[in-house]
């Protein structure tokens, strides 16, 4: 299996994998469903790298909560900046 | 096909990618044969845009319902700073520094780095307010450019002192669960929240491992929930290349994590 990720190569490919965000993230347009499922049926390394686009963005949802912003970091940068403060 | 069928662990509450989906224990619906998961929008009742083709599911986007920038005015609020308002200035920070915090910690993966830039995007938000301006995007669009170019700048300078964090280590520590304990049903257990957290480390550890150019439309996309337009007008490129680079972005990134589990395991 190919340690990296494949880079589309054909037109076809190329047109596909701008689809692929769209897709993944339920914006595909109707017209465009057919084409984007007619190239992966037909391309193995485009199915391989749908598989591996998904698998990452829910790995991303472990990454949802917000960081927690440290405490006094609202003020420090008040003491820094605004109107009184010497900016930049 | 190892990645389309990567290791299964040997827990079974926490699931990753690939081997079940991490999201909370409530009924799948069934969606062109495939079970999907409800979002947390499904189960708060407040459905998403969800034209998605069969076997593609939406994804959970907690990060979306804080704060709601788009009711205020902020070129008011913008010209009331420049007038010398420190309590518009005040509104404006307290609006926005969460999110350039949270940018800033996961394109760099440290808290203390995250927590100096912050400080310094909003002395370069200051100092620039003058040039802000509503008929070239939103403030969160503008304050989100200068924060991403902030981020590029102190990569290129720093990019030979990084040291990089081991990627094991949420996998060491989430193997430690006991498989009695990884049994439990319901809601998260005690274990389960650490386990989450370990692989929230994990991931975020393998995020700032991603090419430069590929975390950046990743991080802006999945957890800073940019639209595909508003990315392109941060990163200075077309939308087409925007969609191709988040998706490598999130390939590779699932190759960084599960290349990385094969090793340990």
């Amino acid at each position: 299996m190919a340690e990296h990720t494949h880079i589309p190569s054909s037109p076809a490919c190329g047109q596909w994998e701008t689809l692929l965000a769209d897709a993944l993230d339920g914006l595909l347009k109707p017209e465009d469903e057919v084409t984007f499922a007619a190239h992966m049926a037909a391309c193995p390394a485009c199915t391989a790298l749908f598989e591996e686009a998904r698998r990452g963005r829910e790995w991303l949802e472990f990454l949802s909560p917000e960081p927690e912003v440290p405490a006094g970091l609202l003020d420090k940068i008040l003491a820094q900046t605004g109107p009184g403060q010497l900016a930049g | 096909m190892e990645l389309a069928s990567p290791a299964r662990p040997s827990w079974r509450t926490m699931e990753a990618p690939g081997i079940g989906a991490p999201r909370p224990p409530a009924a799948s619906h069934v969606q062109g044969g495939k079970a999907i998961h409800p979002t947390n929008e499904d189960l708060r009742g407040t459905h998403s845009v969800g034209r998605g083709t069969p076997a593609i599911a939406p994804i959970a986007r907690q990060m979306r319902v804080e704060v709601s920038p788009l009711e205020i005015d902020w070129s008011q609020v913008v010209r009331r700073c420049m007038d010398g308002d420190s309590g518009a200035w005040a509104e404006l920070v307290r609006t926005h520094h969460r999110r350039v915090y949270g940018l800033c910690y996961r394109f760099t993966g440290s808290p203390a780095d995250a927590e100096d830039l912050t400080q310094d995007v909003f002395l370069k938000v200051y100092s620039n307010l003058a040039s802000f301006d509503t008929g070239r995007g939103s403030l969160q669009v503008w304050i989100t450019t200068m924060t991403r170019n902030l981020l590029v700048d102190n990569f290129r300078r720093t990019r030979n002192q990084r040291a990089t964090g081991s990627l094991d280590e949420g996998w060491e520590s989430a193997e430690e669960l006991k498989p009695v304990d990884r049994l439990t049903a319901g809601g998260p257990s005690p274990l389960e929240s650490a386990a989450s957290k370990e692989l929230a480390k994990m991931v975020q550890n393998a995020l700032a491992r991603v090419s430069v150019e590929l975390r950046e439309a990743v991080i802006l996309r999945d957890l800073q929930d940019l639209d595909y337009k508003e990315i392109a007008q941060v990163l200075g490129i077309p939308e087409g290349t925007v969609k191709s680079r988040i998706s490598r972005g999130r390939a590779e990134l699932a190759r960084l994590l599960e290349r990385n589990k094969r090793e340990v395991m």
